[in-house]
């Protein structure tokens, strides 16, 4: 499986794209991956699920409707792509569904929703580059009109 | 997929196994690869190879390269000099120069230092690439990646 984790931005949309691609060109399923955290409160404290169970639906929700337009994408590019829905610390939802999958590759982008100019790169590529038990590609979004802008 | 695959090498066992992995790719998909490896060189008075071993590495790699294209792989071997910090850029603007479509490397090279996950190469080429960058862990799960996701498909 070619696992392409998403977070819905611009760099993670470049990775799908790639991440389709690759997995038509060698014949194996593809996988998108979204990983969502629970809402946490002051000091990093989690938010009692029973007292404020609507924030944690807004996360999961979120998480879904990423992977449900991710799909959308595929499918309409004639491709048919796996969803998976993970819960905890992003880099380690990641790896854990590459280890469980047994994905033969992981694509993600540069960065998620942060701020490109301020950080080399994304915290979460930096973790999952650092603890994937595959080869990572990682994908810059580029500007359109550029040679590697995805088609 | 990947019609040219710029791959990194230094000779350094990362390295040998982004070079398996890239070995494997292009022959799945026809690949042309694109082999680079960049000398740094010390400025200064004394100046000469960061690497003491210089001369092995470069015999090593071209080795390694031939071994590539007597499997029947496209591939060739560029080697090129840059005062040190320099290789990322080097590497970069080949990608671009031969419309890469990918660049391939390991996670560090030589350096010494322990615990260092990703070498400040393949940092620097995470940041400067124009197209995909595609790093191989410096495991042995990591090179038989190719065949485990091969068997799972198989499985599946």
């Amino acid at each position: 499986m070619i696992l392409i984790a998403t977070d819905g931005s611009a760099p993670a949309r470049a990775a799908e794209a790639l991440g389709l691609e690759l997995a038509r060109a060698r014949g194996t399923t593809a996988g998108f991956v979204c990983v969502w955290a629970p809402l946490r409160g002051s000091f990093g404290m989690p938010l009692p699920e029973m007292l404020d169970p609507e924030f944690l639906d807004a996360e999961r929700t979120w998480a879904e409707e990423t992977l449900a337009a991710a799909a959308g994408r595929a499918a309409a590019a004639g491709l048919e792509a796996e969803t998976i829905i993970a819960k905890g610390p992003a880099v380690q939802g990641v790896c854990d569904t590459a280890k469980r999958r047994r994905a033969g590759m992981v694509v993600i982008g540069s960065h998620g929703w942060g701020a490109m100019m301020s950080l080399i790169f994304g915290s979460t590529t930096l973790g999952v580059l650092q603890h994937a038990p595959c080869p990572v590609v990682v994908v810059r979004d580029h500007p359109a009109g550029s040679a590697e802008a995805p088609a | 997929m990947f019609g040219t695959i710029v791959l990194a090498v230094d000779g350094s066992r990362p390295s040998d196994r982004a070079l398996d992995y890239a070995g494997r790719l292009a022959k799945e998909s026809g690949s042309r690869i694109v082999a680079i490896h960049v000398k740094e060189i010390m400025a200064g008075r004394a100046a000469g190879p960061v690497h003491v071993d210089e001369d092995q590495i470069l015999e090593k790699v071209r080795g390694q390269i031939k071994q590539l294209s007597d499997d029947g792989i496209k591939a060739e071997l560029q080697v090129t000099s840059t005062m040190t910090g320099g290789p990322a850029h080097v590497i970069a603007d080949v990608a671009a120069k031969e419309s890469a479509d990918v660049i391939v490397t390991g996670t560090r090279g030589h350096t010494a230092l322990a615990g260092v996950f990703l070498g400040s190469v393949a940092q620097r080429l995470l940041h400067l690439a124009g197209c995909p960058v595609l790093v191989v862990p410096d495991t042995a799960a990591g090179g038989d990646a190719a065949a485990a996701s091969r068997e799972a498909a198989a499985v599946s």
